[in-house]
């Protein structure tokens, strides 16, 4: 996972709990990169994971809340690191339509060794978005939190279903979102 | 105390990571280096293969026209009235299709060049005007040269701009008006502005735009030659020179072609 990441995550603990706690969790981690993380490194999953399973257990949280929280944070942070890709955009579908084959493609060009989620997307209807998400690393409520912090950011109210289900041995996620 | 301590701490994470940055941006700046050669051998692998590739085209081209305006000499009349026409569509064809090629040729290779130099405007148009001296004296056309400066830029695709702008202001004459060609240049804040004025038959404003496209053909082929590259040359020879290049003109009275070369000297 690149490093912008992991600066968000340490950002979001930071803001959200204190530096301390930071500091706390940071030395309770067992984490394989002893350097400090920047944005262009590339680091193991594994050790997002820990933090993540670490600072959620220091906070009282349970994962997957800690995980939705800092998508939602997640998202500002990115939203305001790269002003031009979020601007254009008065809604939040057309927004969304963008990251798989705009956002994300150029973020492949900024950063070397990215591993992207691949996003299908499908229009049931004006006010309807499904995305299908999938990854490896099956980060589903960060991305719900991304979300929640999108439909912030555009000041309206998304609502989402999911449903989790297999094909060929692959696991997608579905991300119904109604638009309000 | 505690605090001057955490801050100490910060300070040396922010060392640490400035040190890891700066080995990435020179681990990244070699590799770009080396792509950026690699690019360049490769364009030169291009340039030569299109070389080759258009001489390998022309010789046959050439077979095909001189066989077939041989056929034409021979037995033109012999045959019925179709087989006439048909060969001199291929006779025809055939012509064109060697100038696309010695065209696109010219087109692969600008860009590709050395350095910038200082170069001389005034003596490159008069070398042009040496060039073009057979077609200036069968039009008996007169070529007005004002006073052009010393620019800073690339010199074979200067002199391809001028010889392109001068050679369609000469071709594009009016049928029985002598061409006059007026070149002149202006300083503007940061660039030099270039004027290549004629008194040719001029450009439908409907035109006016397209005509930088390559492959855009202007006027019937029939009635004037040309393949249309060459104003899609000097748009990507006046890119090159970060300038823009752009026409004035009234149908029937003329055209002139401006355009702009950035002087580095004075950004
Ligand atoms: C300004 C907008 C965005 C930028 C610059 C951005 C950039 C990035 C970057 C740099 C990564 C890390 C990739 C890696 O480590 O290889 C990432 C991952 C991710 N992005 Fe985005 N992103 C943006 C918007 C979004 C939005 C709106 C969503 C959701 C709808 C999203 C979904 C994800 C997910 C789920 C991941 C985690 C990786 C995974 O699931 O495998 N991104 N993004």
């Amino acid at each position: 996972m690149k490093g912008i990441i992991f600066n968000i995550a340490e950002k979001f603990i930071a803001t959200r709990f204190g530096e301390e706690k930071l500091e706390q969790i940071l030395s309770a981690c067992e984490l394989e990169t002893i350097e400090p993380f920047v944005g262009p490194g590339t680091y193991p999953d594994n050790d997002l994971m820990e933090i993540v399973h670490t600072a959620a257990e220091k906070v009282d949280l349970p994962v997957p809340e800690f995980m939705k929280q800092m998508g939602h944070f997640t998202f500002f942070k990115l939203a305001e690191r790269y002003p031009n890709f979020v601007a254009p955009y008065s809604n939040p579908k057309d927004f969304l339509m963008t990251v798989d084959n705009v956002i994300h493609v150029e973020v492949r060009k900024l950063y070397r060794d990215t591993q992207l989620p691949v996003f299908q997307y499908s229009e049931p209807s004006e006010n309807e978005l499904v995305i299908t998400y999938y990854s490896k690393r099956k980060m589903y409520d960060l991305m719900e939190g991304l979300i929640n912090g999108v439909a912030e950011h555009f000041d309206t109210r998304i609502e989402q279903r999911h449903s989790r289900y297999e094909k060929d041995g692959h696991e997608f996620y579905d991300y119904h979102l109604i638009f309000s | 105390m505690n605090e001057l301590e955490s801050y100490k701490k910060k300070l040396s994470v922010a060392e640490e990571k400035v040190k890891i940055l700066e080995k990435m941006i020179e681990d990244r700046t070699r590799e770009l280096y080396t792509s950026n050669q690699d690019l360049q051998r490769k364009n030169q692998d291009l340039e030569q293969f299109s070389y080759i590739a258009s001489h390998d085209l022309q010789e046959p081209l050439r077979t095909i026209s001189s066989f077939s305006d041989l056929f034409l000499h021979r037995y033109k009349g012999q045959l019925d009235e179709n087989a006439d026409k048909y060969m001199s569509i291929i006779s025809n064809s055939a012509l064109r299709m060697r100038a696309l090629v010695k065209n696109l040729m010219d087109y692969n290779r600008i860009g590709l060049t050395q350095a910038r130099t200082e170069v001389n405007c005034e003596t490159v148009v008069r070398e042009v005007e040496s060039d073009l001296a057979d077609i200036i004296y069968k039009t008996g056309a007169t070529l007005d040269i004002g006073e052009l400066p010393v620019i800073n830029g690339y010199e074979m695709e200067i002199r391809l701009l001028f010889q392109n702008l001068v050679s369609n202001a000469l071709k594009f004459h009016k049928s029985r008006k002598k061409p006059k060609v007026e070149i002149s240049a202006t300083r503007e804040s940061v660039c030099w502005k270039f004027a290549v004025k004629d008194n040719g038959i001029g450009i439908d404003p409907v035109h006016q735009e397209k005509i930088f496209l390559v492959f855009q053909r202007l006027h019937n082929r029939s009635v004037y030659e040309g393949t249309g590259i060459g104003l899609a040359h000097c748009k990507k020879i006046v890119d090159l020179h970060q300038g823009e290049i752009w026409v004035e003109s009234t149908l029937g009275q003329g055209s002139t072609f401006y355009f702009t070369i950035m002087d580095p000297k004075t950004l």
